[in-house]
C-alpha cells in the first residue's frame, strides 16, 4: 500500500504542485495544497479504498481546497513575486522579470473569468478529456466544449487588448 | 452540412466528437473556406492558451520526501481540533458546574436541629417553650443563615 502510494507521489507530485501555483501563484500555498492532498490520499490508501484515477481524484481535491481556502479569506492572495525560477539559469533578470511580469498579467486575466471558466481552461491546458473535466468541475460533458470555447476566446481576447505588446 | 459554430469547432480539434461527426466536419473544412478561417482562428487561440499557460511552469527544486507525508498522516485522534474542542467544552461545563452547585443546595428554612442547638445555646429549653406557648422568632440573613432567634412569651415580652 505504501510502494504504490509512493508511486503515485513521484508520478504526480510536481504536476499536481503545478496545477497549485497556477490557481494561487504562490509557493507556499502551493506546497500546503499538495501536501494537504496526498496526505488525503494517504488515509484513503491506508483505508483500503481503490482509487482508479488518483490523478483526477489528486487534482479534485487541489480543486476543493483551494476553493475552501479562497472562501475562507476573501483577501486578495499576494503574489510572491520570488518564485522558483529555473535553476539553471540561461536566463538574464531582464527575461525573468519580463516573465514574471507576464505571468503575472496572465494571473490578472484568469482571475477576471469566472472561476468555472478559469478552471475549465487549466485543467483543459492539463490534458484532461471533456468528461474528466467534466466529472471534476461537476458540470454536464455537453456543456464543456461550449463553456471551453468561449473561455478561451475571452482570455485570449483579454490579453490581446490589453498586453499585445508582451505577446507579440 | 451547415457552416461550423465555434464550440463545433473547438470540439472537433479536441477529438470530442464522434467518428462520424468527425468525418462529416473534416470534409466540410476542405470544402468550406468560412469554416477553414473559422477553423484556423480556433486552433490559434488554442495554441496561444498552452503557450500563455506556460508561464506558469515553475521548476520545483525536488520533490519532498515522501516520508514527509507519511509521518504528517500519522496525526493522533487527541490532537484533532474535534477531539480538543470536546475536551475544552467539558471543562468548561465542569468548572462551571463546581461554582453553581454551591448554590443549588441551600435549604429555605431553619432545620429543626438548627433550631434545638439553637435553644439549647441561649439556655432555652423547647420543651418548656412549646408548653408555655411561646412563640419561637427566627432571624436569617439573605444566605439563610440564622442570625438570631428568641422567643415571645403570652405577655410579648420579648426574653432573649
Amino acid at each position: 500500500m505504501v510502494k504504490d502510494f509512493e508511486r503515485t507521489y513521484l508520478k504526480f507530485y510536481k504536476e499536481i504542485y503545478q496545477f497549485a501555483f497556477s490557481l494561487s501563484l504562490s509557493a507556499e500555498d502551493s506546497s500546503d495544497l499538495s501536501q494537504e492532498a496526498f496526505i488525503r490520499l494517504l488515509k484513503e490508501y491506508n483505508k483500503g479504498v481503490t482509487i482508479e484515477n488518483p490523478r483526477a481524484w489528486l487534482y479534485k481535491v487541489i480543486l476543493n481546497l483551494w476553493r475552501n481556502e479562497h472562501n475562507k479569506s476573501k483577501k486578495q492572495k499576494t503574489k510572491n513575486l520570488h518564485i522558483n525560477t529555473p535553476s539553471t539559469d540561461h536566463n538574464t533578470p531582464e527575461r525573468n522579470f519580463l516573465k514574471i511580469e507576464k505571468r503575472d498579467l496572465i494571473f490578472d486575466c484568469m482571475n477576471q473569468l469566472s472561476p468555472i471558466e478559469r478552471d475549465i481552461i487549466l485543467l483543459y491546458h492539463d490534458g484532461f478529456s471533456y468528461a474528466e473535466i467534466a466529472e471534476l468541475l461537476d458540470m454536464r460533458t455537453t456543456s464543456v466544449g461550449t463553456t471551453l470555447s468561449r473561455s478561451i476566446k475571452k482570455l485570449t481576447t483579454k490579453l490581446k487588448a490589453k498586453h499585445h505588446e508582451l505577446f507579440d | 452540412m451547415n457552416c461550423l459554430t465555434r464550440e463545433e469547432t473547438q470540439k472537433y480539434i479536441d477529438n470530442e466528437l464522434s467518428a462520424d461527426m468527425h468525418n462529416c466536419i473534416s470534409n466540410h473544412i476542405k470544402s468550406c473556406d468560412i469554416c477553414k478561417g473559422l477553423h484556423s482562428e480556433v486552433l490559434k487561440d488554442v495554441k496561444q492558451l498552452h503557450k500563455y499557460l506556460q508561464v506558469f511552469q515553475v521548476d520545483t527544486e525536488s520533490i519532498p520526501p515522501v516520508e514527509n507525508i507519511i509521518n504528517a498522516q500519522k496525526t493522533s485522534v487527541f490532537t484533532t481540533p474535534v477531539f480538543i474542542k470536546s475536551i475544552a467544552a467539558i471543562i468548561l461545563i465542569l468548572v462551571t458546574l463546581s461554582i453553581l452547585i454551591p448554590y443549588f443546595d441551600k435549604p429555605d428554612r431553619i432545620t429543626e436541629s438548627e433550631w434545638i442547638v439553637n435553644n439549647l445555646l441561649n439556655d432555652n429549653d423547647p420543651n418548656k417553650q412549646w408548653n408555655d406557648n411561646q412563640i419561637l422568632i427566627t432571624i436569617t440573613n439573605s444566605s439563610d443563615e440564622l442570625v438570631l432567634s428568641f422567643a415571645l412569651d403570652n405577655s410579648d415580652k420579648i426574653n432573649k
